[in-house]
């Protein structure tokens, strides 16, 4: 048992160690003589435990050092300089690094000490999560931990934990791409700089979000978003680069200035930022996402609903007082990319950071994973399909050894919030078990192959009552034969609802062998049921 | 305590003899050695260190001890959290020292080789630098400043952003 005791200074003796004996042992031999009795003691230690002790106020009953100058009682100035190097380094690594930097300027020996490149290599990869020695700006090596942390300190310190949220972040990103799509990794950039930052406010006559300048402290992301394709449709959206954002946002105020005249055009402009787009073949700019100002620091990541936004948006804009931001709020057709989740940091300060924050957890949670989008002109083949790859927003069923795997996203560029018209596209993935994968699961049959013959979806509205039945032949116009242990098969297609919140579930009728030669009876595959709602985060 | 706890004796600079489970004793790894060198019937005697900091070396190992026996013997999960919160609390009991203990109490840590001590200690002076600027470092510490003039100007602006 141990008490809760409460040691104070100089509490003598072993009073609250249980067991021991405040009796001094009679005929113990001189200190002095001890001392030599040295169990893997250096000079060092000895010579700092001696010294140390002779430095006590209180004097210990036997003379340790009675030859030794140090046994005058001192003030307590030097005791910090006796401990040994290596304490102090312990002592220094746990210091923050601004604690550490103010120590460093105490006396020499300490900053001697401090300016070991370990602890600033440890700081560096704490703070900043940097593994080499670049600084923010464009440019080379620094050289050195040390000079590496200062300088990104200096450079984005001010802007406190958020700073160093968005480098975590974009690290993260940096690693999952390079190790799942080095193509989308490839194509990461350099950040944007201050001065690039400053000059594109300045050519916009807009002021930009403290946060917009952490999500340009690194890449500008070609491809990063991913994206989904169904039928000839591809929607594969960037982060665009400064350049591309400001050149974007021009040509739009360009426009809107043929609606609206000159002066309502560049008012409007000062509450929006073009700041990624999603492509699709025509090379039409299908899906757009904005920062959205609301004055000060509040702003938000938008996207729109409507195909031809650009007339809509003209349209919505002549009607209103284009001074005022707040109607813009209420009348854009604006959907929200980035909820606010209230709990962290100040409002919607950050919306941008948490967007790329989102990005991240979903990839590191494979809750979106890499896969193969349509090749168009050059874009890469394989990229971050923005499909959920895994429960509970995927679905997954297996029947007599048929594996599949569905699940929705919502489209927002090709839907009508305001007439409650709901796209989503949803991509669909069969595959026959392996044999042994089949025995494991003790299928009733082993099925070698099987080939599909029609597809029975029911399709919910949020609402209770009813749903629609949609039956036909094949998927996409296709018949699929599936081989045991083979490769997968995959498909997109896209449907409608009047309400958020649905799901759909179905069933696909496959024969055992194939159409030409079967081998058994039909039977239904069953797909589980997967949402079709608003995701949280759009992207 | 356990009646069939072997324990050790253990003496200190000053001859003050201190008896003590070996389990305790042995949490510093430089008695743990000598007991394993020289068996555990033999008296430790350690030379450098004062009686009144064994004491409070040989009180953290024992409530070190007691900790992860406890952490052992738990059930629930959450009881986890209770442990750390009383070692935590007792912990800070035990910190509330005088600097010169304190430095006494590092001294010992580091000779007798106990790294949760030592630790725990190198926490707390880390707290006690923690928001002070260099000269109430040096004023706090009575630590001399050594930096000639054009030293200290150029420590200082290397280290600027740490004052921002």
């Amino acid at each position: 048992m141990v008490g809760p005791s409460t040691p104070k200074v100089l509490k003598c003796g072993g009073g609250n160690v249980e067991g021991c004996s405040k009796t001094c042992l009679r005929g113990v031999p001189p200190a002095r003589n001890l001392a030599d009795v040295q169990y893997g003691c250096t000079e060092r230690t000895k010579h700092l435990a001696r010294s140390s002790l002779a430095s006590l106020k209180y004097h210990s009953v036997l003379d340790l050092q009675g030859s030794n100058d140090d046994s005058v009682p001192k003030a307590p100035q030097h005791k910090m300089q006796k401990l040994a190097d290596e304490t102090l380094r312990l002592i220094f690594r746990n210091l923050s690094p601004e604690d550490a930097g103010r120590s460093a300027c105490v006396q020499k020996s300490w900053r001697e000490l401090i300016q070991e490149d370990d602890l600033w290599q440890h700081h560096c990869e704490a703070r900043w999560s940097l593994t080499d020695t670049f600084g923010p700006e464009r440019g080379g090596s620094l050289g050195d931990f040390r000079s590496t942390f200062a300088s990104w300190q200096q450079s984005l310190g001010r802007y406190g934990p958020a700073a160093c949220q968005a480098r975590s972040t974009f690290s993260r990103l940096e690693k999952w791409t390079q190790k799942n799509v080095p193509d989308v990794y490839a194509s990461l950039r350099p950040g944007a700089t201050e001065e690039d930052l400053n000059a594109a406010e300045a050519s916009l006559g807009l002021k930009l979000p403290a946060a917009l300048d952490l999500g340009a402290i690194h890449s500008l992301l070609h491809g990063l978003f991913g994206g989904y394709t169904f039928y000839e449709y591809l929607a594969c959206g960037r982060f665009l680069s400064l350049a591309q954002s400001i050149a974007l946002t021009a040509q739009l105020q360009a426009q809107f200035a043929k609606g609206l005249g000159e002066e309502a055009a560049h008012e409007a402009f000062r509450h929006l930022f073009l700041i990624a787009s999603a492509y699709q073949p025509a090379e039409k700019r299908t899906k757009v996402f904005f920062i959205v100002l609301h004055g000060g620091n509040d702003h938000e990541v938008a996207t729109m609903d409507q195909p031809d936004f650009l007339r809509e948006f003209i349209n919505q804009m002549s009607a209103m007082n284009p001074s005022d931001p707040s109607p813009m709020k209420r009348t854009l057709p604006l959907i929200p990319a980035a909820p606010d989740s209230s709990s962290e940091w100040a409002g919607q300060q950050y919306s941008v950071l948490r967007w790329f924050r989102a990005l991240a957890d979903q990839l590191e949670a494979g809750m979106l994973a890499a896969d193969q989008l349509l090749k168009y002109k050059g874009l890469p083949a394989s990229g971050i399909s923005l499909y959920p790859a895994a429960p509970p927003l995927q679905s997954r069923a297996v029947t007599c050894g048929l594996e599949i795997k569905a699940s929705a996203i919502f489209v927002p560029e090709q839907s009508r919030c305001s007439q409650s018209k709901y796209h989503f596209a949803y991509s669909v993935r069969f595959r026959l078990l392996s044999i042994e994968e089949q025995e494991a699961m003790r299928s009733p049959a082993s099925l070698r192959s099987a080939q599909l013959l029609t597809r029975h979806w029911r399709i919910h509205d949020a609402a209770e009552a009813g749903f629609e039945a949609v039956d036909g032949d094949g998927v996409i116009g296709q018949y699929p034969l599936l081989i045991a242990g083979g490769d997968e098969y995959v498909y997109q297609s896209c449907t409608a609802c009047g309400r958020m919140g649905g799901w759909m579930e179905g069933s696909f009728t496959f024969i055992e062998g194939s159409l030409q030669q079967p081998d058994g009876p039909q039977f239904d595959a069953q797909c589980a049921r997967f949402p079709l709602d608003r995701p949280g985060f759009i992207f | 305590m356990a009646g069939k706890a072997v324990e050790v004796k253990l003496y200190s600079c000053d001859g003050e003899d201190f008896r003590v489970p070996s389990t305790v004793a042995s949490r510093s790894e430089t008695v743990k050695n000598m007991l394993e060198d020289t068996g555990e019937e033999d008296a430790v005697p350690l030379p450098n260190v004062h009686g009144r900091t064994l004491s409070l070396v040989l009180d953290f190992c024992k409530r070190l001890v007691q900790y992860e026996k406890d952490l052992q013997d738990i059930t629930e999960d959450f009881q986890h959290g209770q442990l750390d919160d009383e070692f935590n609390a007792w912990k800070q009991d035990f910190l509330d020292i005088d600097q010169a203990v304190l430095y006494e109490l590092i001294m010992a840590a580091n000779f007798l080789n106990v790294a949760e001590l030592l630790d725990l200690c190198c926490k707390e002076v880390a707290r006690l630098i923690k928001g002070k600027s260099p000269e109430e470092i040096r004023a706090y510490f009575h630590i001399k400043n050594d930096f000639t003039p054009q030293e200290e100007e150029e420590v200082r602006r290397e280290n600027q952003w740490a004052f921002e």
